[in-house]
């Protein structure tokens, strides 16, 4: 930016030369005025984008939907990505396998070796092809250094027929479509992160996918604060992923819902520590554990009793799960909930409310869930 | 038309054998004091239908469901497994008295629940189909072994207005909860 004063000594040049001034000296390209529209969560985040995770349950295009993701977040605000050769680098030089989450080893390295600020993870939960294409992803952002922190999280799942508007004209047909349009809500909601600073972008709040029956702790204070680690789901259905899109979407909401939520990655890696293994949920022992090792109040966990993969083009998404909450500390169950949904409870006229996509049916039952174990019923 | 007492008789025949959902049969030991039961362990049902995770899901919302009465603290599945490991049980849906009581000590409940899953899934009538669900389920006092509750439940089926109408009966999680819901009912009664 550079600014240039006329040297007339004429009042009237002068005025003119101190507008020209001012109105040259308005750049600084998207964002607004110098001085302003600073992110009041980062000034100019560099992040380091990884691999995305594809819990699809069938191949995707990788390399296809990593470039649209790229130009996506790209453009949203002051961002500085650190894509492709260089990530894969340093992935290979820090033996970094998983790529879907971030543990304190993950994180101080980026920091130094990179020298990011964040690490953006994507989550492919939905991907069909076909005439009727459904695409579903969920980004975090996730910040470096000695403790990793979620900054910012959200997800988005549809398909070509959510709003066909009239005479089918709003019907989209061609997955790139989809993904664009998925991706441009996504790139939003970073930018409206980057301005004000909170990363928390729950599900809309829908009180026909509430609990069917629920247990909440008297001794759980809904002033408190509590920090808490998302343990992975036992899955009980044909749905290989079914397990890992809960204990994400879950991560979500809770992160949404003002819970110290621990990145998916930093549970992992002290499970493996730890050689925790789950088998048909996590015990006692694993909760204290657990709760030591990460330094949390609770251990949350659960049941994937039923949730088909892909989405259904013409019909509802259904899905049921139950959640397990345990204070290591107490060692006592402080939540324990059963939900069971579909997606067409409580559509009446022209499919308005209908959820097509699971992981959009698991993410307001979610929510729901997050919603009651932070403020009780 | 005038209801002649035949006919009536003949309605109300009709109407007793159109009902549907089996009459409950429980048993309830009349001199056990249920209020001194603090913890339930629920231990897995064992499966006699098709689908190989009907049991697990039955299982997983009695215990949910159980709990959220808040009439005992119901030890966490993972924990009873644990349990189930530590304290030897051959067949963890039908442990033996030793086992109860090694159970009950290492889990530290007043009584320990088991089922039996009969029925889980589609049934067929004719050309109409419906979800059924059938289980059993008893509660095994620790310090004794003794079965001092036993309760059952039908939910779903084909009824007589799905046969002339159609109609495909009600999804499964709803009739599962309907069982549960029903059991627990016999047991507070």
């Amino acid at each position: 930016m550079t600014c240039s004063i006329s040297s007339s000594t004429s009042t009237v040049q002068l005025a003119i030369g101190l507008v020209l001034a001012v109105a040259l000296c308005s750049c600084a390209g998207r964002g607004g005025a110098v001085g302003s529209a600073i992110p009041v969560g980062a000034s100019r985040l560099r992040v380091a984008v990884f691999p995305l995770e594809n819990l699809s349950s069938g191949p995707i295009p990788a390399r296809e939907v990593s470039e649209r993701l790229d130009l996506a977040i790209a453009g949203a605000g002051p961002i500085e990505l650190v894509t492709g050769q260089r990530v894969a680098e340093f992935l290979a030089k820090n033996r970094i396998r998983w790529t879907a989450g971030v543990d304190r080893h993950v994180s101080v390295a980026a920091r130094h070796d990179l020298e990011v600020d964040a690490i953006l993870l994507a989550t492919v939960e939905l991907y069909r092809e076909g005439e009727t294409p459904a695409f579903g992803v969920t980004l975090r952002l996730v910040s470096t250094g000695e403790v990793p922190r979620i900054l910012w999280m959200d997800g988005r799942s549809r398909t070509g027929a959510d709003s066909p508007g009239m005479l089918g004209l709003g019907v989209i047909r061609d997955m790139h479509d989809l993904q664009q349009d998925v991706l441009r809500d996504l790139r939003a909601s970073l930018e409206a992160y980057l301005r004000s600073g909170d990363g928390k972008r729950p599900c809309p709040e829908e009180r026909r996918f509430r609990p069917e029956v629920a247990y909440r702790s008297p001794a759980l204070d809904a002033e408190q604060r509590y920090s808490v680690a998302v343990l992975p789901f036992v899955n009980n259905t044909p749905n290989s992923a079914a397990g890992e899109i809960v204990a994400l979407q879950m991560v979500r909401q809770l992160h949404a819902a003002g819970f110290e939520v621990l990145d998916p990655g930093a549970v992992r890696s002290a499970m493996i520590g730890y050689r925790v293994i789950l088998q048909g949920g996590a015990s006692l022992d694993t909760a204290r554990i657990m709760t030591g090792a990460l330094e949390v109040n609770i251990v949350l966990t659960g049941t994937v009793r039923q949730m088909p993969a892909g989405a259904s083009p013409s019909g509802a998404a259904t899905a049921a799960f139950s959640v397990t909450a345990i204070d290591g500390k107490t060692n006592r169950l402080v939540w324990e909930s059963s939900t069971a949904s579909r997606g067409d409870a409580g559509v009446v006229l022209f499919d308005r409310g209908l959820i097509r996509t699971a992981p959009e049916l698991v993410c307001r039952m979610a929510r729901q869930v997050a919603g009651e174990l932070s403020a009780g019923r | 038309m005038i209801l002649t007492r035949f006919n009536l008789a003949l309605a109300l025949c009709v109407l007793a054998l159109t009902s549907c959902g089996g009459r409950a049969r429980n048993y309830r030991k009349s001199d056990m004091d249920f209020g001194s039961i603090q913890a339930v362990a629920v231990m897995p049902f064992q499966n006699l239908t098709r689908d190989n995770l009907a049991s697990e899901r039955v299982r997983d919302v009695f215990a949910n469901s159980l709990l959220a009465t808040e009439a005992f603290y119901v030890v966490p599945s993972g924990e009873v497994l644990r349990g189930v490991s530590l304290a030897g049980v051959a067949v963890s849906a039908a442990p033996n008295v030793d086992e109860v009581l090694k159970l009950g000590k290492q889990l530290k409940v007043g009584a320990v629940i088991t089922g039996v899953l009969k029925e889980y899934g589609e049934v067929r009538s004719g050309t109409t189909s419906a979800n059924v669900i059938s289980v059993t389920v008893q509660m095994i006092e620790s310090e004794t072994g003794q079965v001092v509750w036993s309760g059952s439940s039908t939910k779903g089926g084909v009824s007589l207005g799905m046969r002339i109408f159609g109609g495909g009966g009600q999804p499964m999680n709803a009739i599962t909860q309907e069982a549960v819901d029903d059991l627990l009912d016999q047991l507070f009664d």
